[in-house]
C-alpha cells in the first residue's frame, strides 16, 4: 500500500511542482449539455430498434489551459459524452514569431469551420449538422455514420499560421500529419469511427494521414467579416494500408453585426474492400473480369445556417442541412445505392442568465434511398446548457 | 410533439419576460471612456462561443489576458486584428478590476 502512495505522492508532486515554482497561469473551463430528442413520428412504427432513440443525452468537458510562459500553452480536455470518458485534447503550443504556431499532442486537426464551434456550449443549436452529425440524426443506423463525426480528434503534429495581408485580409493556414482514422477489420466497408476513437495510441497501420485548411479573412466593415475556406484530409485506415479515404470540404461565414451565415460542404471518398462478389449486391465489374480490390463509397453533406439574435439574450437559428450516400451496398443493406437525408431546422437559444442557456429546435427530415420507405420524419430537441 | 413546442414555448416566454441582459454586460454598468472598448470586446469575442466564456473565466492579470488574446487571435478565422488587441485588454482589465461587484457580476 506504501509503495503505490509514494509513487502517487512523487508523481503529483512531480506534476505540480515545476508550475508552482514558475509562474504559470491557468484557466479551468467546462460545459455541460443535457438535451431531450422527441420523435413523436416514430413511436408507432415498429421496429424501434432501427429507430432513432428518443431520450436524453449528455455531453460534459472539462477543461485546463495552461500558459506556461509567453509562447507555451498547454490545453488537457476530458469529455464525458456516448462513449464514455474520451480525452478531447491533451496538447501543447508553441508559438513561434510571425504569427506560426507549432502544435503537438491530441488534438482536433484543422478541418471546415464547425470543428472550431464543436464544443456544445460553442454552438447555438442542440445538436450538430449532418455532415459533422455524432449520432444524432435520426436513422443512424441505416446511414451509418456521417461524412466526418465531430469532433474529430487524433495524436499527432500540425503547424499553424496567421497572417494580416494589409488592414482588411487574414490568410490563416493549417497543415498537420495525424495517426488518422482506421478500421481494424481486414476487410472494411468503411471507416470505424468510434474504434477509430477508442483507440487513441495504436496506430492501426503505421502511416499517417494528412491535411490542413487554408482561410481567407476579409473585413468588409468595421461589424461586417466574410471568411471562406477549403480544407481535406487524407490517408489509408484498414489494416494494410491499401485502402485509403479522401475528406475535403469549403466553408463560408458571412458575419454582419451579431448576424451569423455559415455555410459548408463537406465530401468523403472511402474505398471499401471489394475482391469477392458475395460482399456486394450489385455487380463489381462486367462479368468474367478480374474482381478491383476495392470499390468508393461516396458521402457528401452540407448545411446553410442562419444565425438572427432579436433580443439581447435571445437568439433564433434557421439551418437546412443534408447528408448523402452512394456507392454499392452490402447484401441486405437498408439503403439503396444512392440515399439521403435533408433536414431543415428551426430553433431557439435562450441565454436565462450569463453561462445558462436553453436550446430548443424542431427538425424537419426527408429521407430517400431507404429501402423500408422513404419518410417524412419530424424530430424536436429541449436542452440546457452550462459553461462555467 | 405539441406538448414539447408547448414546453419550449413555455420555457423561452418565462426567459425573456425575466429579461436578463444575456451573456453580456449591461452598457449601464461600463464608464463611458470604455463603451466603444467594450463593443469591440462584445462584437470580437462573441463569434465562435458566447461572451459567458471570457467572462467567465479565471483570468485576472493582464499578461494572462494579453496571452489569451492573442491565443484568440491566431485561431483560424478569429476576425481580431492587432488593431483590436489594445481596446479589447483595456476593456478585460477594467473588468478584471469590477467584476467583484453585484452590478458588473
Ligand atoms: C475564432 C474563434 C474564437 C474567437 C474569435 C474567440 N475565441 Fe475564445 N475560444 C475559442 C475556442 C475554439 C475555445 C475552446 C473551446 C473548446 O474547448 O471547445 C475558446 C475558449 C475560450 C475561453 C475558455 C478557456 C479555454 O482556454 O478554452 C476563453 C476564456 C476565451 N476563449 C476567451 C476569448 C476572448 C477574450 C476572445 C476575444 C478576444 C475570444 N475568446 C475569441 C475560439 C475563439
Amino acid at each position: 500500500m506504501r509503495g503505490p502512495r509514494l509513487a502517487a505522492m512523487v508523481f503529483t508532486a512531480g506534476v505540480f511542482l515545476p508550475f508552482a515554482a514558475r509562474a504559470v497561469d491557468f484557466n479551468f473551463a467546462g460545459t455541460l449539455q443535457l438535451d431531450y430528442l422527441f420523435t413523436p413520428l416514430s413511436l408507432d412504427r415498429p421496429p424501434l430498434g432501427r429507430r432513432p432513440f428518443d431520450g436524453f443525452t449528455q455531453e460534459l468537458s472539462l477543461k485546463v489551459a495552461a500558459d506556461l510562459s509567453e509562447h507555451v500553452t498547454a490545453n488537457v480536455k476530458v469529455c464525458y459524452g456516448c462513449h464514455g470518458f474520451e480525452v478531447g485534447m491533451a496538447y501543447v503550443d508553441y508559438r513561434l514569431g510571425g504569427g506560426v504556431t507549432f502544435r503537438a499532442g491530441r488534438f482536433s486537426p484543422s478541418f471546415g469551420e464547425f470543428g472550431l464551434r464543436h464544443d456544445p456550449g460553442n454552438h447555438r443549436l442542440p445538436d450538430k449538422p449532418l455532415p459533422y452529425d455524432m449520432g444524432r440524426m435520426l436513422h443512424l443506423l441505416e446511414f451509418d455514420r456521417s461524412v466526418l463525426p465531430a469532433p474529430y480528434v487524433d495524436n499527432g503534429v500540425e503547424v499553424l499560421g496567421h497572417h494580416s495581408l494589409g488592414r482588411a485580409v487574414t490568410l490563416d493556414w493549417a497543415a498537420h500529419a495525424v495517426t488518422g482514422l482506421r478500421a481494424r477489420s481486414e476487410a472494411p466497408y468503411d471507416i470505424e469511427f468510434t474504434q477509430s476513437r477508442q483507440l487513441p495510441y495504436i496506430d492501426n497501420n503505421a502511416r499517417p494521414s494528412v491535411g490542413g485548411r487554408v482561410g481567407l479573412q476579409f473585413r468588409i466593415a468595421p461589424r461586417t467579416d466574410l471568411t471562406v475556406g477549403a480544407s481535406t484530409l487524407y490517408g489509408p485506415y484498414d489494416n494494410n494500408a491499401n485502402l485509403q479515404y479522401l475528406v475535403a470540404g469549403t466553408d463560408l461565414w458571412l458575419r454582419i453585426g451579431r448576424s451569423n451565415i455559415r455555410a459548408e460542404y463537406l465530401y468523403r471518398r472511402t474505398d471499401m474492400a471489394a475482391g469477392d462478389q458475395a460482399r456486394f449486391e450489385q455487380p463489381l465489374g462486367p462479368m468474367g473480369a478480374a474482381l478491383p480490390a476495392s470499390v468508393a463509397q461516396h458521402r457528401d453533406g452540407w448545411y446553410i445556417e442562419w444565425e438572427q439574435p432579436v433580443l439581447r439574450n435571445l437568439d433564433l437559428i434557421v439551418r437546412w442541412d443534408g447528408l448523402r450516400r452512394s456507392g454499392n451496398v452490402r447484401p441486405n443493406s437498408p439503403l439503396d445505392s444512392e440515399a439521403g437525408i435533408s433536414r431543415l431546422t428551426l430553433g431557439t437559444h435562450l441565454t436565462v442568465s450569463r453561462g445558462f442557456r436553453v436550446k430548443a429546435a424542431v427538425e424537419h427530415y426527408t429521407i430517400w434511398g431507404l429501402r423500408e420507405q422513404n419518410s417524412q420524419e419530424i424530430a424536436a430537441h429541449l436542452g440546457v446548457v452550462a459553461t462555467f | 410533439m405539441l406538448r414539447a413546442l408547448a414546453l419550449a414555448c413555455a420555457i423561452a416566454a418565462t426567459g425573456c419576460a425575466a429579461y436578463q441582459r444575456g451573456d453580456g454586460l449591461s452598457p449601464s454598468v461600463i464608464p463611458p471612456e470604455l463603451q466603444a472598448d467594450y463593443e469591440l470586446f462584445a462584437s470580437r469575442c462573441s463569434r465562435c462561443h458566447s461572451l459567458a466564456r471570457p467572462l467567465g473565466a479565471r483570468v485576472s492579470s493582464a499578461a494572462h489576458w494579453q496571452a489569451y488574446v492573442t491565443r484568440m487571435q491566431r485561431q483560424p478565422g478569429s476576425g481580431i486584428s492587432p488593431d483590436d488587441q489594445p481596446g479589447i485588454l483595456r476593456f478585460l482589465a477594467w473588468y478584471s478590476a469590477n467584476r467583484h461587484r453585484e452590478d458588473v457580476r
